[in-house]
């Protein structure tokens, strides 16, 4: 799986702390990878376990602790605010709840040309370029014209879905965090717009960075997989090795706990122990040793490395050994 | 920087502007529509005894508003006198309507500066936080430690009587509350998603505020402006009472009232009927205000 | 022999503008211990169906047009409010999807379910607490944890309190709204075999009602399709999973991503659910079935028995 080709994004020890009045938060916790351009990077793990922190700190949204972003070889964590503002149009977001990420008193065609006039690539009073430019990305997320002038809460949750990816692509990005953009959907919305996205990667040649909890939609869509637990990676590999050769503990109880739409397959479950608990002020060793049924004393005494187990694929366990 | 217009479209078939849609939701609320029938007949008398008085060099004003007539002091409603007459034999509905202009004015005037001046600060403090929230919340405590008429009384009596000045002093005590509701409006919506998702596309920090944050935090604001608008008014009346508001003959509606106060035994009428203006006055403020927050909000379809 | 028999429910909502179809004509049965999965997208009438059965149907908007649902032979929508009150709970009870906002922040969990022991069995306050003890128990929490408060437990140890709340009166008939969609994967899993083994050790029938077809798979008898108001399929899970009859059965099973299978692109249904306000003539499905026809268009099937106990309301059947 070795490339030549540098890396669109390159992620070095990056780190994200939140001081809470209980200690330090250990949101992002030392994650490295890298994606190339035309890929897809699925980020799974479960609630609090940092995935949307570090989606938002990759973009600066929250500043990062500590770390390196390398985006075409530079890195972004170096930028003042006016080459950060330029870079915006490369790196985009598209969030979770498309009830909760479009402005509610902004009209459709408002949200798709707000970006567009904030980075002056139009000007505001230039209303036929952009409208132009307004109903062609409604045409290209498969948005109906009509619905132009319309709210937000007029609209489903695909559809507001889609308004969230034409703003994110108005300004013409390489590279798109995709934070949850289809849990919030149902079913046969949710296939329409990972379709989509599909087709507009391939048309558009985006790089995605995938974060979600839902491990049976990252299969099919991405390049690579990495599994995160309390702000650390545990295991990466392509969804080949994650899916059919799980080596982490977490990962494998993660795998088996995913309900089979398939009445005659019963679910034989690995078991887990107690709950997630939160990352403030962890203990060093391994973090998943609380739940981990195969935890040995010295899982909790000394710090993990990822190791390589074959080519491109990387795992943090003491148990499994190279 | 400014932000996309909403503009019609060829295909458009949904939707109809914003204020064309606030005017059709706020059509629809009829109490909101009587109370804004009425604010909108106090302005226009307001402006038509301007008109009057520029006109033919407040002779009328004069005339009915100002001149004595002891005959008929204290007389009863009549038919040639609807709302009678006060203690110095001068028709109250005159009066009144000479008086709308004060009352309003101050009102609307002290309210509007106070929400700009409150605003701001609360948008600031909301939005930034930290320390600079601290700062201007402690100072915002202080004000809001000191009872408003006392504040009031103090600058009046500081600065000297006049209109600027009894503006400030009923301007000045609103700020920290109106800072408080729209720091705390900021701060909830600040936290949104499509905040970030503002901030995700380049969005420099005034433009959020402005076009994000404060269209969203509007509603309760409006609300609490036009309660304030009424307390603003019911506080010239207090000063007025006090003897450092508007200066005798003007005939401001609550140096009417607090001078009917003696007379409150032998002739009800002089204290009711300004009383009763007060409060339709201050009433018909708030069901607009209550109607307009409704309709700027495009989640409430119908 | 059946616990819960729905008959030809038609419920509409009324605004002032227009009349929403929220369901037609849904008939269902339900016998005892069995477990009935609902399953249907956001607006196919799920809830609206939960809250009918529970009595809970908004008053100002909700009309019951026809229909009966008879719980032990009797008809919940003859019930006055006296009799709706000390059925809900004690018989039948609920829990919500949002284990964040269905418990009282103020109270600790023991004084919560303890409330509904008392509500209902009028029994002394004392032995309530040691029954919410017991239950706390039952769902896999300490008992010493009883005098906590809802924010000190996490979101799957709060479901667990809601169920225990649901639990507490012994119900007959446990009707489940989405309890584990707000819950990681691999809480999901603990909580729904919990739900299952209390399910078995009292004997208790369970309404699921979900989105999610593997919670479906795995934890339900029988299963019902709900879409646009209507039930489209009725059978056991293995016949409508194996032998699905229903187009819209089988588009919902091409929409979600296999965990199993390396499928490079999905195949969703095309379009949107129709707007309840204005369904289409004939059949609800018609306007996004690949298999639709003129007579589809033109006039609503039936559902109709398929093979034995396996209902399906589609002329095109298989």
């Amino acid at each position: 799986m070795k490339n030549d080709k540098e890396p669109l994004l390159q992620i070095n020890h990056l780190k994200k702390y939140f001081p809470t009045p209980n200690g330090l938060l250990y949101a992002v916790d030392d994650v490295n990878f890298s994606i190339m351009e035309g890929e897809t990077l699925g980020v799974v793990g479960e609630s609090g376990c940092g995935k949307s922190t570090l989606g938002r700190a990759i973009l600066r949204l929250h500043e990062p602790t500590s770390g390196e972003v390398y985006f075409r070889g530079e890195n972004i964590l170096n930028y003042n605010k006016k080459k950060m503002k330029e870079l915006r149009k490369e790196m985009q977001i598209i969030f979770q709840d498309p009830y909760e990420s479009l402005n509610p008193r902004m009209t459709v065609s408002q949200a798709i040309q707000a970006p567009l006039i904030i980075q002056g690539i139009y000007k505001a009073s230039d209303h036929a370029a952009l409208e132009k430019k307004t109903l062609e990305m409604m045409d290209l997320v498969g948005l109906a014209r009509r619905v132009v002038n319309s709210y937000p809460h007029e609209l489903d949750g695909g559809r507001r879905q889609r308004i969230g990816i034409a703003r994110a692509l108005a300004l013409n990005p390489k590279f798109i965090v995709r934070d949850e953009p289809v849990s919030a959907l149902d079913v046969s919305i949710q296939a329409q717009v990972l379709n989509l996205m599909q087709d507009l990667q391939e048309h558009l040649g985006l790089t995605y960075m995938f974060i979600t909890h839902d491990l049976s939609v990252v299969r099919h869509l991405s390049t690579s997989i990495v599994v995160m637990y309390l702000g650390q990676m545990v295991e990466k590999g392509s969804p080949g090795q994650i899916f059919e050769n799980p080596l982490h503990p977490y990962t494998k109880a993660l795998l088996s706990a995913i309900p089979v739409p398939d009445p005659e397959k019963k679910m034989e479950r690995i078991q887990l122990k107690g709950e997630l608990t939160s990352p403030i002020n962890v203990e060093p060793g391994c973090r998943f040793a609380k739940r981990c049924v195969y935890a040995r004393p010295e899982c909790r005494q000394k710090e993990l490395e990822l190791k390589e187990m074959e080519p491109g694929h990387f795992v943090s366990c003491m148990l499994c050994s190279g | 920087m400014s932000m996309p217009k909403k503009r019609r479209y060829q295909e458009d078939v949904a939707g109809r502007g914003l204020w064309a849609d606030a005017w059709y939701r706020f059509k629809k609320n009829k109490l909101a529509v009587v109370g804004l029938t009425f604010v909108v007949i106090l302005v226009c008398v307001s402006i038509g005894t301007i008109i009057l008085d520029l006109a033919t060099d407040n002779k009328v004003y004069e005339a009915l508003v100002v001149k004595q007539n002891l005959s008929q002091k204290l007389d009863g409603p009549s038919l040639k006198h609807f709302f009678g007459c006060d203690e110095f034999g001068r028709d109250i509905l005159f009066r009144l309507l000479w008086g709308t202009r004060y009352s309003l004015f101050i009102g609307v005037v002290s309210i509007l500066s106070a929400l700009i001046a409150g605003g701001l600060l609360g948008a600031v403090a909301g939005y930034y936080g930290g320390i600079t929230d601290n700062i201007i919340m402690r100072i915002m405590d202080v004000f809001l430690s000191i009872p408003s008429m006392v504040m009031a009384i103090a600058i009046v009596s500081a600065l000297g009587t006049s209109t600027m000045n009894l503006l400030l002093s009923i301007s000045i005590p609103q700020i920290p509350r109106l800072a408080r509701i729209v720091r705390a409006q900021v701060m909830s919506v600040k936290g949104k998603e499509f905040v970030e998702a503002s901030r995700a596309v380049g969005a420099g920090d005034m433009l959020i505020i402005m076009q994000y944050i404060i269209p969203n935090a509007l509603a309760p604001i409006i609300v609490q402006a036009s309660l304030s608008i009424g307390s603003a008014i019911l506080s010239i009346a207090g000063l007025s009472f006090l003897g450092i508001g508007v200066q005798p003959p003007t005939p401001e509606w609550g140096s009417i009232l607090s001078s009917a106060r003696t007379y409150m035994r032998d002739a009800w009428h002089i204290s009711v009927i300004p009383g009763l203006m007060i409060m339709l006055t201050v009433l018909s403020l708030n069901l607009a205000g209550d109607g307009l927050r409704d309709a700027l909000d495009p989640k409430m379809k119908n | 022999m059946s616990i819960l028999e729905i008959k030809n429910l038609k419920v509409d909502y009324e605004t002032e503008e227009n009349t929403v179809h929220a369901l037609i004509n849904v008939s269902l049965q339900m016998t005892g211990g069995e477990t009935l999965g609902l399953v249907g997208e956001t607006g196919a009438g799920k809830t609206t169906l939960a809250k009918c059965i529970m009595g809970l149907l908004p008053q100002r908007t909700g009309r019951i047009r026809t229909g009966e649902i008879l719980y032990g032979g009797e008809d919940l929508l003859k019930k006055d409010n006296k009799e709706m009150r000390r059925i809900r709970g004690a018989e039948i009870a609920m829990i919500f999807q949002d284990p964040m906002t269905s418990l009282n922040p103020v109270l600790t969990v023991g004084e919560q379910i303890a409330e509904a022991v008392v509500n209902h069995d009028h029994c002394s306050k004392a032995k309530a607490f040691s029954r919410a003890a017991e239950m706390l128990e039952l769902v896999g929490i300490p008992a010493e944890r009883l005098h906590e408060y809802p924010h000190q437990f996490s979101g799957g140890m709060k479901q667990r309190v809601v169920i225990a709340i649901a639990l507490a009166c012994n119900p007959k008939l446990l009707i489940a709204d989405e309890p584990t969609t707000a819950l990681d994967v691999t809480i999901q899993a603990q909580v729904l075999e919990m739900m299952q083994q209390l399910k078995q050790k009292f004997h208790t029938s369970m309404l699921l009602i979900t989105h999610d077809l593997g919670v479906v798979a795995q934890n339900c008898d029988k299963v019902a399709v709900i879409y646009a108001g209507e039930i489209v399929e009725y059978g056991s899970v293995t016949d409508v999973f194996k032998r699905m009859q229903h187009p819209y059965t089988e588009g919902l099973f091409n929409s979600i991503p296999q965990i199993n299978a390396d499928v490079k692109r999905l195949n969703p249904i095309p379009g949107l659910m129709p707007d309840p306000t204005n369904l289409p003539r004939g059949c609800s499905f018609s306007t996004r079935c690949p298999y639709a026809d003129d007579q589809c268009q033109r006039e609503a099937p039936e559902l109709a028995e398929v093979s034995q106990d396996h209902y399906a309301r589609c002329f095109h059947r298989r």
